[in-house]
C-alpha cells in the first residue's frame, strides 16, 4: 500500500533550478516569453533563491535580493560577454516606434533584449526602493544566470554560450544548457561536444 | 553532449521545436490592429468576425486584411470567404460615424482573440459617451501537428550518434503552457515509439520536455515546472548503462511490480485538501531508462489521471473525476491493469471513466491558450 499525497512526491526532481519566495505568476517559457511580458505585472519578491537538489537533497546555488541584484546583472554580463550585452541587449528600445515598427523590431531583436532592458530598469528601481520587485520575464533572465553559473564548469560550454548570443539559436541553446547542467548536477561527467 | 561515468558513455542530443501558437498570436494581434486602423480611417464602424481554419502566414494575413479593406471601401456588409486560408469573414454595422452613444464601451466578444476600440468622451455633466466603435474578433480552429517536426528532429539527431553507442534525444517544445506537453505527448507517444523502434535503433529514448512557471508553487518547491515525457525504445541496439538515469525519471522500488498486468493499491490521504494538490503528481515512478512508468497526476479540475507504461503493454491513460471525494478521510484507491485494459476502484467500487472529465481537461488546455482581449 502506498500513500498518495503530493507532498511526498518530488514534483521536479533534482535536475533543474527554481526559485523560492517568489511570485506565482504563470510565466510562459521559450517563445511565449514576450507575450508574457505584455501583461506587465510586477511582483514583490523577497529574494530569488535558485537551488539544484541532488540525490542527497537540495543545495542552494544562488540567492539574489535587492542589495545583490546589481552584482548579479554584472555577472550575467560577464558570462554572456560585455560586448554582446552592450550591442544587442542594452541598445534595445521600442520608445518612439509605432505598433507595426515595434512589432517588427521586437521580432527582429535578440529574444533576450526586451527582458534584459526591463530587468535593468526593475533592478534600478528595486535598489532605490530597497525591495526587489520583478516581472516574470526578469525572474526568467535571472534563472538563466543560475544555469550559466553552473554551465561554465562543463568542458566545451563555450559553444553553448556562443549559441546563446545568436538570436535564432537562443532558445534551443537555453534548453541545451539546462539539459547539460541537469546531467552535471545529477553527478555525471558531462562534455559538450562540437556540432 | 556526452555523459560519462568511467569508460562508459551516453550521447545526449538536444532539439527544440517552436510553439506555433505563439507566432499565431502575434500574427492575429497584428491582423486585428491593422484591420481596426483601416476601418476607423474609412469611418466604417463595424464588428468584423474572422473565422479561420488554417495556420496564418504573412501572405494569408495580407489577403484577409485586403479583403476587409475592399469591403470597407465598397461599404459592403455581405460575408466573405477566402479559399486559400479557409477563412470566412462576417461584417456587421454597430454604429453610424460620429454617433454618440451614452454609457461605457463594452463589447461582449465570443472569439478567441479580439480588439475593440472607440472614442470615449465625458460631457460637461460628467456623463460618458462613446463613438466610432470598431471591433475585430478572430476565431481559429487550427490543429497543430507536432509529429512531423518531432520526426525530423529524431532523424537529424539519429544521424549524429556514432555507431555502437547509446543515446537519448531530448526534444523541447517551446510551449507557453507546459501542461500542453501532456496533450501533445498523448497525441504522438505511440507514433514516436513505433518510429524509433523501427527506424532509429541507435536511440534509447526520446524525452519530450516543456517548461513553465508554476502558478501555485509552495515555498519549498521549484517555481519552474518542467514536464518530461520519456518515450523509451525497447529495440535499441545498445542498452543504456545501468548507472544512467534519464532526466525526468523517478526510479523507485515500486517499479519492480509493474508487469504487463497487475494492481497497485494506494491510500488517498485527504488530510491535505485536494485543492492544495492541484497540478501535481501524486505518484510518479519512472525507471531510470524509462522502460517502466507509472504516474498519477491531479489536474486543476481534480481529475486524477492514471498513466502506466510497459514496453510490451504500451501506454495506458485513464482519467477519473475525483472532485466529489470528501476531504478529511482516507480512501483506498486501486489501479488494476491487464491486457491493454485498466480500471480504478475507489473504496472497493469500480469507477467509470468520466468522459466529461476528459472534456474538462481538454477545455482547460484550450482556455489557457487564449490571451485576454485587448481593448483600447
Amino acid at each position: 500500500m502506498y500513500d498518495i499525497e503530493a507532498d511526498n512526491m518530488p514534483q521536479n526532481k533534482n535536475h533543474f533550478s527554481g526559485t523560492q519566495n517568489c511570485s506565482q505568476e504563470a510565466m510562459p517559457y521559450g517563445q511565449g516569453l514576450l507575450s508574457g511580458l505584455e501583461a506587465g505585472q510586477l511582483t514583490v519578491v523577497k529574494c530569488i533563491r535558485c537551488f539544484a537538489s541532488t540525490p542527497r537533497g537540495a543545495n542552494a546555488m544562488m540567492e539574489i535580493d535587492h542589495s545583490s541584484i546589481a552584482a548579479s546583472l554584472d555577472e550575467l554580463r560577464q558570462l554572456l560577454g560585455r560586448e554582446f550585452c552592450k550591442e544587442q541587449l542594452e541598445s534595445y528600445t521600442l520608445i518612439g516606434t509605432n505598433f507595426f515598427d515595434g512589432n517588427r523590431l521586437e521580432a527582429q531583436s535578440h529574444p533576450l533584449a526586451g527582458p534584459w532592458v526591463r530587468l535593468c530598469q526593475e533592478a534600478e528601481q528595486s535598489v532605490r526602493d530597497e525591495c526587489l520587485e520583478l516581472s516574470p520575464g526578469s525572474i526568467w533572465v535571472l534563472l538563466l544566470l543560475d544555469v550559466l553559473q553552473r554551465l561554465v564548469a562543463i568542458p566545451g560550454y563555450e559553444r553553448i554560450v556562443e549559441l546563446l548570443r545568436q538570436r535564432d539559436h537562443f532558445y534551443p541553446a537555453c534548453f541545451e544548457a539546462q539539459t547539460a547542467v541537469s546531467y552535471h548536477d545529477a553527478g555525471y561527467s558531462v562534455e559538450i561536444l562540437e556540432e | 553532449m556526452v555523459v560519462r561515468r568511467g569508460n562508459e558513455k551516453v550521447y545526449v542530443e538536444c532539439k527544440s521545436i517552436k510553439d506555433y501558437s505563439a507566432e499565431q498570436d502575434r500574427l492575429i494581434r497584428e491582423l486585428g490592429n491593422r484591420v481596426s486602423g483601416r476601418l476607423r480611417k474609412l469611418k466604417r464602424h463595424w464588428h468584423v468576425k474572422i473565422r479561420t481554419k488554417r495556420r496564418l502566414y504573412g501572405n494569408s494575413l495580407n489577403a484577409i486584411s485586403l479583403e476587409i479593406e475592399n469591403k470597407a471601401y465598397a461599404n459592403d456588409l455581405s460575408d466573405s470567404y477566402i479559399q486559400d486560408s479557409d477563412t470566412s469573414i462576417a461584417f456587421k454595422k454597430i454604429a453610424e460615424p460620429d454617433q454618440l452613444v451614452p454609457g461605457s464601451f463594452e463589447v461582449p466578444l465570443d472569439g478567441e482573440y479580439g480588439t475593440a476600440s472607440a472614442e470615449v468622451i465625458l460631457d460637461d455633466f460628467g456623463i460618458q459617451y462613446y463613438s466610432n466603435p470598431t471591433t475585430i474578433e478572430v476565431e481559429t480552429d487550427v490543429k497543430y501537428d507536432y509529429l512531423p517536426s518531432i520526426r525530423g528532429d529524431i532523424r537529424n539527431a539519429s544521424q549524429k550518434i556514432p555507431d555502437g553507442e547509446s543515446a537519448i534525444v531530448h526534444i523541447q517544445i517551446e510551449l507557453r503552457d507546459a501542461k500542453k506537453i501532456t496533450k501533445i505527448a498523448d497525441a504522438v507517444f505511440e507514433d514516436v515509439r513505433a518510429l524509433i523502434e523501427r527506424d532509429h535503433k541507435r536511440i534509447n529514448a526520446v524525452v519530450l520536455c516543456g517548461a513553465s512557471i508554476r502558478n501555485n508553487s509552495k515555498p519549498d518547491e521549484n517555481l519552474i515546472n518542467f514536464e518530461f515525457v520519456i518515450i523509451p525504445n525497447k529495440e535499441a541496439h545498445h542498452p543504456l548503462p545501468p548507472w544512467f538515469e534519464i532526466i525526468g525519471s523517478y526510479p523507485d522500488v515500486m517499479l519492480d511490480g509493474l508487469g504487463e498486468e497487475g494492481e497497485l493499491e494506494f491510500r488517498l490521504r485527504t488530510n491535505i485538501p485536494m485543492s492544495m494538490q492541484r497540478g501535481r503528481y501524486l505518484q510518479r515512478r519512472i525507471s531510470g531508462h524509462g522502460l517502466r512508468q507509472f504516474q498519477i497526476w491531479q489536474s486543476f479540475s481534480d481529475v486524477l489521471r492514471f498513466e502506466i507504461f510497459h514496453p510490451n503493454l504500451g501506454r495506458l491513460v485513464r482519467s477519473y473525476d475525483f472532485s466529489q471525494v470528501a476531504d478529511g478521510a482516507d480512501h483506498i484507491v486501486k489501479f488494476a491493469w491487464s491486457g491493454g485494459n485498466a480500471v480504478v476502484y475507489l473504496d472497493g467500487e469500480q469507477l467509470e471513466e468520466d468522459a466529461s472529465s476528459q472534456r474538462a481537461t481538454l477545455a482547460s488546455f484550450t482556455r489557457n491558450d487564449i490571451p485576454d482581449f485587448t481593448r483600447r
